[in-house]
This record gives C-alpha cells, structure tokens and sequence, in this order.
C-alpha cells in the first residue's frame, strides 16, 4: 500500500474546490480524481472527504444535486457555487503565497 | 459573506436528512467494489478488500453532522428533552428541587431587596430636578470641578439671586472618635450649615446646623449618619445634646440624618460646619486656599440655562475685583450642572 501524504490543516478544501473548478463531480470522483493528479501521492480517505464536502456545501462554496453516474448509480453532484469560485481563487492565492514563504525559509535567503 | 450566512441559516433551519449521507457513502463503497470485481478479484474478497479499504462509516456520519452550523444545539436539546422526561417520570423528587429552587430564590431576593432599601440604595432627595452643582472648570489646566476659595464662595452667595439657597462642602477628613467605647476612626464631611435646606431633607432626630454656627468661632457641633448612631449609640433616643469628642475636640451632637443620606458621598459618618476650616491647613490659609465645592437648590421659576447666566456674569465680577493670575484668568469659568450629573453618587 502506498503512503499518503499527510494534507495541511485546509488544503484539503482547496484541492477540491479546484477538482470541481473543471466540471460537476460525485464524491469518489473528486477523490478519484485528486488521487490521478497526484500520482497517487494523496489519497483521500472517505473519512476526510465527506466532511469536508459537507463543511464546503455549509459554507455555500459548492452546491450538490443528485444525478446518475456514468455506471448508472444514483450519485451526488457537486459543483462549484459563484461563491465557491471566487474563493478558489482566494484560496490558491493563499497558497502561493505560503508556500513562496515557506520556500524562502527553506532556501535561507 | 452574505451569501455564505444566508447558506448557513438556510441550513440550519432545513437540516440534510441523515440517510442522504448514508446513501452517498453506500454509493461510494459499491463503486469500490465493483472496480475490484473489474480487476479481477471474487464478488466476496472483493466486497471485504473495500470495506477494509474504505473504513468506518459511523464516523463519517457524524463527523458530517459535526459540519452543520449550529449542531451542537441538537445535543443541547437532546439533552433537555431526556432531562424533561425524567422530571415527569419522578413527579415527588421535580416537586422537591422546584420547591427547593423556588424557595431559595425567593428567599435571596426578599433579603437582597431589604438590604438595597435599608443599606445600599441612597437617599433620594425631595424634588432632585433643581438641585445643582456649581463647577469650576479651569480650562488651559484641563481641570473640571476645580475647588474654589471662601472668598469666592461669599461673594456668589451674596449676589446670586438664581438660588434659594447656595452651600459649599469642603474635603472629606479622618477624625478619631472618642469617648463611650473604643476611639475610633471615622469619616468626616465639611459642610456649609444650610446643606439640609439645599438637599430638602429633615433630620430623623434632632435639628440641622444654625448659621451662626457656621461662623468662626462657632459652637462646635455636630450631625452623626444612622450608621453610627446604631452602632455607636445603640439608636439611643436621647442622643441629641451628647457630647462626642472628635480629634480631642468635645463637640455637641445635634442630630442624626436619615438612613441612606449620602453626602456629599456614601459612608459619611459625621457631619461639621465650617467646610473651609480643613484641619490639614493653618487656619491662616483657609481663607485664600480653594478647599470649597459649590452646591444650590435653584429658586422655583429660574430655569438652568438663567441660573448659568447669571453665575457668568457673577464670576466675571469676581475676576475684575481680584487681579491676580489665578482668579482674572479668562480661561476659569464657573458652570451651573444638574446634580443627577455631578454628584458621586
């Protein structure tokens, strides 16, 4: 079994709201998707991934309907919302600037 | 923002029903099961190899819960209601801790609303809306309420018309009581002898201060607070012409005041005339020393705002009669303010 990194405190949020920035997706699809992307270097645990789809769905950032997947199983949709969107991009600008941070620490400069 | 508290509330009124969740995840773990089937494995192991991969659900379900705005308030009332429902099974045992309750609350209340009567609430003064206080305000030192000189005092009282009456109070002081029982220290105010007309209250017992009392040289007498009088007298009756030696002065007891009366603040136990002769002073500056704080009840028709215009004209009198730096200043005003406003009480 390969070892999953350990994802930080909201990073979670952030890789979901830009899995759905594409298109609609049900709840294995997202971690399917995250799990692709990655190379398989995150994989997220049922156990993180629908509560974090229910804090987003709470804060109104993704909106979920029910629809069939491509193998014909009654599914949750979910999407990003207008609000969503906008904090995708607020998220990713949050990200870049820790890691930049965290990478001039790194470096010494 | 609003969009997200508008998402929160609408949730927290429509609540998503728990078996959407369940159905979601089942979804899930059949979707992991049919992809280990498609990779070959037996319907059996392949049902087991998911479970195990995907984990426990119960977990999930309620971390899910936990998301919800507001959802520790179902505890909360879950816990109410099942506290609810074992007062009705046990009706003798809710009868006793409501009595209890009801019994020690009332009780509380009962002492705490005699002892704010008798203890803590102060005085209220007969008709408060016409009693003022004179402040001195000396701007270019950022002082307000500033103490002013006998002089000064005098010559307002004797020019004011806006006032029935017009009084002063000087410092608080510390004087050792003595004679029946054990000396002890007790707080002293300085007040002018018509304090009582001013303030409209009568002593319980005995009489006020007479203006030739307030003269130098005076009688030395004195009012004592109910305070003392109970527990230094032991609410004697004849109280009234008994001497009490204060600071090793035999002084005349004249009267007690009311319970409650708080003036010119709260736990004064004697009064004394004379309010600039501050024992902390030589008598040769009570005079010259600003020691007094001006106080007035205002005459039945005069309003407030011609009560301040004649103390302005009163002061710009006093400052040409007297020259000198600290009374001419322009920058030293006399104001006229309600007592609801100024006084520590």
């Amino acid at each position: 079994m390969k070892q999953s990194t350990d994802l930080l405190q909201g990073t979670l949020d952030l890789l979901i709201l830009k899995s759905l920035a594409l298109a609609p997706m049900h709840g294995w699809g997202i971690a399917e998707r995250i799990e692709q992307v990655s190379k398989d270097a995150l994989q997220i645990g049922q156990g993180s991934l629908y509560p974090a789809l229910h804090r987003l769905e709470y804060k109104g950032w993704i909106k979920a309907e029910w629809g069939v997947s491509e193998n014909n199983r009654r599914a949750k949709f979910y999407s990003l919302t207008q609000t969503g969107k906008k904090q995708l991009q607020t998220e990713m600008d949050e990200w870049d600037r820790l890691t930049n941070a965290i990478a001039l620490v790194l470096q010494r400069v | 923002m609003l969009t997200e508290f508008l998402t929160r509330l609408r949730f927290l009124v429509t609540r998503k029903a728990p078996e959407e969740v369940d159905e979601e995840l089942r979804s899930h773990l059949e979707h992991l099961i049919e992809t280990n089937i498609a990779a070959g494995m037996p319907p059996d192991q392949a049902r087991r190899n998911a479970a195990i991969a995907f984990g426990g659900v119960e977990q999930t379900l309620e971390a899910c819960r936990e998301q919800a705005p507001g959802w520790f308030m179902d505890t909360v009332i879950h816990d109410a209601r099942f506290g609810f429902r074992m007062l009705r099974k046990s009706p003798g045992f809710t009868a006793v801790a409501i009595l209890t309750l009801a019994l020690g609350i009332g009780v509380n209340t009962a002492i705490f609303t005699v002892i704010r009567t008798v203890l803590l609430k102060p005085l209220e003064y007969p008709d408060p809306g016409r009693l003022v206080r004179l402040v001195l305000t000396v701007r270019h030192r950022n002082v307000t309420d500033q103490a002013f000189n006998e002089v000064r005092f005098d010559e307002m009282r004797a020019s004011a018309q806006s006032f029935s009456e017009l009084g002063a109070f000087g410092p608080l002081e510390n004087f050792t009581l003595s004679g029946a029982g054990e000396p002890e220290v007790v707080n002293v105010a300085r007040v002018s002898a018509n304090f009582l007309t001013i303030l409209a209250t009568d002593p319980i017992l005995g009489r006020s201060f007479l203006p030739e009392e307030d003269k130098r040289g005076g009688e030395p007498v004195v009012m004592i607070s109910s305070e003392l009088w109970r527990r230094r007298f032991n609410c004697d009756p004849q109280v009234v012409g008994k001497p009490a030696t204060i600071d090793a002065v035999p002084y005349t007891i004249i009267g007690v005041l009311p319970a409650g009366f708080a003036f010119p603040v709260a736990d004064v136990d004697m009064w004394v005339t004379r309010p600039s002769e501050w024992s902390a002073l030589p008598s040769g500056a009570w005079r010259t020393v600003g020691l007094l704080k001006g106080f007035a009840r205002l005459k039945a028709q005069v309003t407030l705002e011609e009560a301040r215009a004649e103390v302005k004209v009163l002061q710009r009198r006093y400052a040409i009669a007297h020259p000198n730096p600290n009374d001419a200043d322009p920058r030293v005003t006399m104001g006229v303010v309600p007592v609801e406003r100024s006084i520590g009480r």
